[in-house]
């Protein structure tokens, strides 16, 4: 019996956490750099409340920036009236953001892995935002749909701190 | 999170560029005019203290490499210090720990440029 009630407790509390957890928001924001600080700012709410670990919302706040940084600067050419929409989401242990844009379409083949001593010789200062989303989340995906909506959908497993 | 500040001093021949709060690809650029700045008016010892400084996206981790092969060739550096653990992670996905040099302090980073000369 002792047993059973634990059990029942521990579902109890383990359905309490998800709860906590299972949530979802999405936010459209205009295609200027000076909107990054506001976009780290929803990433961090939406998050904040979630028991997530410090060291995991550094490195999706740090993912979502480089990849609306890319858009702004690729997608869009730092055309200020374009739209970014992110969406956020959370399942039970799993974090997910898809991030839209309407502009020029990338192409994921075209990536290379950064080469520094290249770099140093080019001084090259880009292309590091595809490396370090790749090196901070577990998974980096793009989707190109047919209304010309590009997406790139980022998900990490969360380690999630006790209750 | 605290808007960007830079601030720059001098010390004999060594430039200390200060940052405080975050530097991302809106805020970058102020760093690159700064570095720039440096540049162009042959001052080509530089280092950048990051005791205040809370964020950094891979737009400000650019702004260096775009400079550090100038300033090498003309006899300087760009050393790092007082770099906090979290900012230190981020330089050391992208593998700057093969490139920069990192000090504790800007005494330190000051100290290696004037033993340097000798």
């Amino acid at each position: 019996m002792n047993f059973i009630n634990q059990t029942k407790k521990l579902f109890k509390d383990l359905n309490r956490v998800r709860s906590k957890l299972k949530d979802s928001r999405t936010k459209t924001f205009k295609s200027e750099t000076k909107n990054l600080v506001l976009i780290r700012e929803f990433v961090k709410d939406f998050l904040t409340s979630k028991n997530i670990s410090n060291d995991d919302l550094e490195k999706i706040i740090l993912a979502i920036d480089e990849a609306c940084t890319n858009k702004i600067k690729h997608a869009y050419k730092f055309d200020e009236t374009k739209d970014i929409i992110i969406k956020l989401k959370l399942t039970d242990d799993e974090f997910i953001a898809e991030i839209s844009d309407f502009g020029l379409p990338f192409n994921p083949e075209e990536i290379t892995i950064p080469d520094l001593k290249e770099n140093y010789i080019n001084k090259k200062s880009g292309g590091y935002g595809i490396f370090l989303m790749r090196q901070l989340m577990d998974e980096v995906k793009y989707e190109f749909n047919k209304d010309g909506e590009n997406k790139i959908i980022l998900k990490k497993k969360l380690n999630i701190k006790n209750a | 999170m605290n808007e960007f500040n830079l601030n720059h001093k001098s010390i004999e021949d060594i430039n200390i560029i200060e940052l405080k709060g975050y530097l991302d690809a809106h805020t970058a650029p102020k760093l690159e005019n700064a570095i720039s700045n440096l540049v162009n008016s042959n001052q080509y010892k530089i280092v950048v203290n990051f005791s205040e400084l809370d964020y950094i996206s891979s737009a400000g981790l650019g702004v260096f490499m775009a400079f550090i092969e100038t300033v090498r060739n003309n006899g300087g550096d760009i050393k790092f210090s007082a770099m906090n653990e979290k900012i230190y992670k981020i330089f050391d996905l992208i593998g700057f720990p093969k490139i920069y040099e990192f000090y504790k302090s800007d005494e330190e980073a000051i100290q290696r440029f004037k033993s340097s000369e000798k």
